[in-house]
């Protein structure tokens, strides 16, 4: 499904931040990518997330080279991704329900079309009773499972999730995991990013990617 | 806190999930989706206010040259219908019976309505302004004039006319005002292509404006744009939204001073110029009565849709160009 063939990162002139990364994501999986900080997590997210390009090296998303898309097939690819970002990304003048609804919108459907699955879905990520609140009144933990319900709206074939723990507590951290692992279970190929140990731990069956210095290991 | 539930499917709408849409709609009802574009980032108010006066000036533009071209319209269609026959008085010559027999061929001339001649009093007042009234004239030798009326300026068959008093009557001269005409209508011209220049000049300065706006909302909103590219909306879509957001604007602005603009040729139409004082007689007998026909109003509005759309297009263009650069 996304395939990293020795690619290589670096920003400007600067020196390469990620080094000979060669690896697939493959349908349905489920994995951890975890370093510590500044080791290019976020990096490596954004060239999966086709955010930058890379400086060497070939990636292939479902099956299509990065660097041969253009403004005009970049969209569609991207909506078979869901990205949930570190700092949520929400955006502050629209609601919680317009928030998630955004990825639908933004393919020109009609809202009478969508209203009921997001309602559902906000109700499933349990911000039912926050639909019409703005962002900035949000918890931490509600923008971040606002952030998830955006991103699973559309039904991605692919789900990366940036620190999506990193600002919520460790029994709401345990609930996400628990919602990324039934999104899993549903077919949807699953990668988070993390630094956290206890997280991983808790779900054994996940391939480890671990970043360390540029360069990527990987534990199956 | 939430419980995890069995995830939702997300299905296709069927006719039962919209009833069911429409009876939990209620959380959503009478609402109106939020501008993808937040409403404060886009110069708000003051782009509205530049687009007002600009469409303002451009509607007061359009007003004036209309009112102008409707007096030169009256002028040439009152001087078209008139034609005037001067007979100098000649020595061995009778004027009055030059006089007739100008009368009877200017009558006999197809598209005349009526013919008429002044007497030698009334020739005679029309020279006091110039030699002032206590000058003796009885020994001057005043020509006499005979006014023409055309019934139908454009089938009168003026040239025959003219050569009929050229070799029936001594001393008569016809003038159909043409060169007066010409002048007026090398006039009507100058203040048209004047107008449009100044139109044309606003039209541009209200594109730079606009462009300067959207660049302006474009960089206060780079985290929007790149949330929606992130969610997979493609460049067409945001330039859409930035342009109905800037439509809507221009369409307010322009309106604002296209009304305006009507408010104060309507109020002209008020406060009309006092027919008992030489200055009104005078603004009278130039302009006629200062009002907007239909033309003129039909102008305006095409001003405001005029000052929308190359908002809205300017707005598209220029989010276009910049999303390229983004990319």
């Amino acid at each position: 499904m996304i395939h990293f063939e020795n690619v290589g990162l670096r920003y400007g002139m600067g020196p390469e931040v990620l080094r000979d990364l060669s690896f697939r994501i493959e349908p349905q999986s489920f994995q951890f990518l975890t370093g510590p900080s500044g080791a290019g997590k976020t990096s490596l997210l954004k060239l999966m997330f086709m955010a930058l390009r890379p400086t060497r090296g070939r990636i292939s998303i479902f099956g299509r080279d990065t660097l041969a898309m253009t403004s005009d097939t970049l969209p569609d690819a991207r909506r078979n991704i869901g990205m949930v970002f570190q700092e949520f990304r929400l955006l502050d003048h629209l609601t919680t329900f317009e928030n998630v609804a955004l990825p639908l919108r933004v393919q020109g459907k009609d809202e009478v079309a969508y209203r009921q699955d997001v309602i559902e879905l906000l109700k499933w990520v349990g911000l039912g009773d926050r639909i019409h609140v703005y962002p900035p009144v949000l918890s931490g933990g509600e923008k971040q499972r606002a952030a998830i319900a955006r991103a699973l709206i559309s039904q991605p074939k692919v789900l990366l999730a940036d620190e999506p723990t990193g600002n919520v507590d460790p029994p709401l951290a345990r609930r996400l995991l628990r919602l990324f692992i039934e999104l899993n279970s549903l077919g949807t190929a699953v990668l988070i990013a993390t630094h956290d140990i206890e997280l991983m731990k808790r779900y054994d069956p996940a391939r480890r990617l671990i970043l360390q210095d540029g360069t990527l290991s990987i534990d199956d | 806190m939430f419980e995890i539930k069995k995830i939702p499917r997300i299905k296709k709408p069927t006719k039962r999930s919209q009833s069911q849409t429409e009876t939990t709609g209620a959380v959503t009802e009478g609402r109106r989706s939020s501008s993808i574009v937040p409403p404060d980032s886009l110069s708000g108010s003051p782009l509205l206010v530049v687009i007002a006066i600009m469409s303002f000036l451009a509607a007061l533009t359009i007003g004036a040259v209309s009112i102008v071209q409707s007096a030169v319209h009256d002028w040439q269609n009152d001087v078209a219908r008139e034609v005037t026959i001067q007979l100098k008085p000649l020595v061995g010559r009778d004027i009055e019976r030059e006089l007739t027999k100008a009368i009877a061929l200017a009558t006999d001339t197809r598209g005349v309505k009526g013919v008429r001649a002044l007497s030698e009093a009334e020739s005679k007042a029309l020279l006091s302004p110039w030699l002032g009234s206590n000058v003796d004239l009885a020994d001057l030798p005043v020509p006499r004039l005979i006014v023409v009326e055309l019934s139908d300026p454009l089938n009168a068959d003026i040239e025959s006319l003219k050569d009929r008093l050229t070799t029936e009557v001594a001393g008569a001269q016809m003038d159909d005002h043409r060169v007066w005409a010409e002048r007026l209508q090398a006039m009507a011209g100058t203040t048209t292509a004047g107008g449009l220049t100044i139109l044309g000049l606003v039209l541009t300065a209200t594109i730079l404006i606009v462009i300067f706006a959207t660049r302006g909302a474009m960089n206060s909103n780079r985290e929007t744009i790149a949330v929606l590219h992130f969610v997979g909306a493609a460049n067409d879509f945001i330039a859409r939204e930035f342009q109905r957001h800037f439509l809507i604007q221009g369409f307010k602005g322009a309106s604002m001073g296209g009304l305006v603009a009507v408010a104060i040729f309507l109020s002209l139409n008020l406060i009309e110029p006092s027919a008992n004082t030489p200055s009104g007689i005078q603004e009278r007998a130039f302009l006629g009565d200062i009002q907007l026909d239909l033309w003129g109003f039909g102008g305006i509005g095409l001003v405001v849709l005029i000052v929308a759309l190359f908002t809205s297009l300017t707005t598209r263009l220029t989010v276009r160009r910049t999303l390229r650069t983004i990319d």
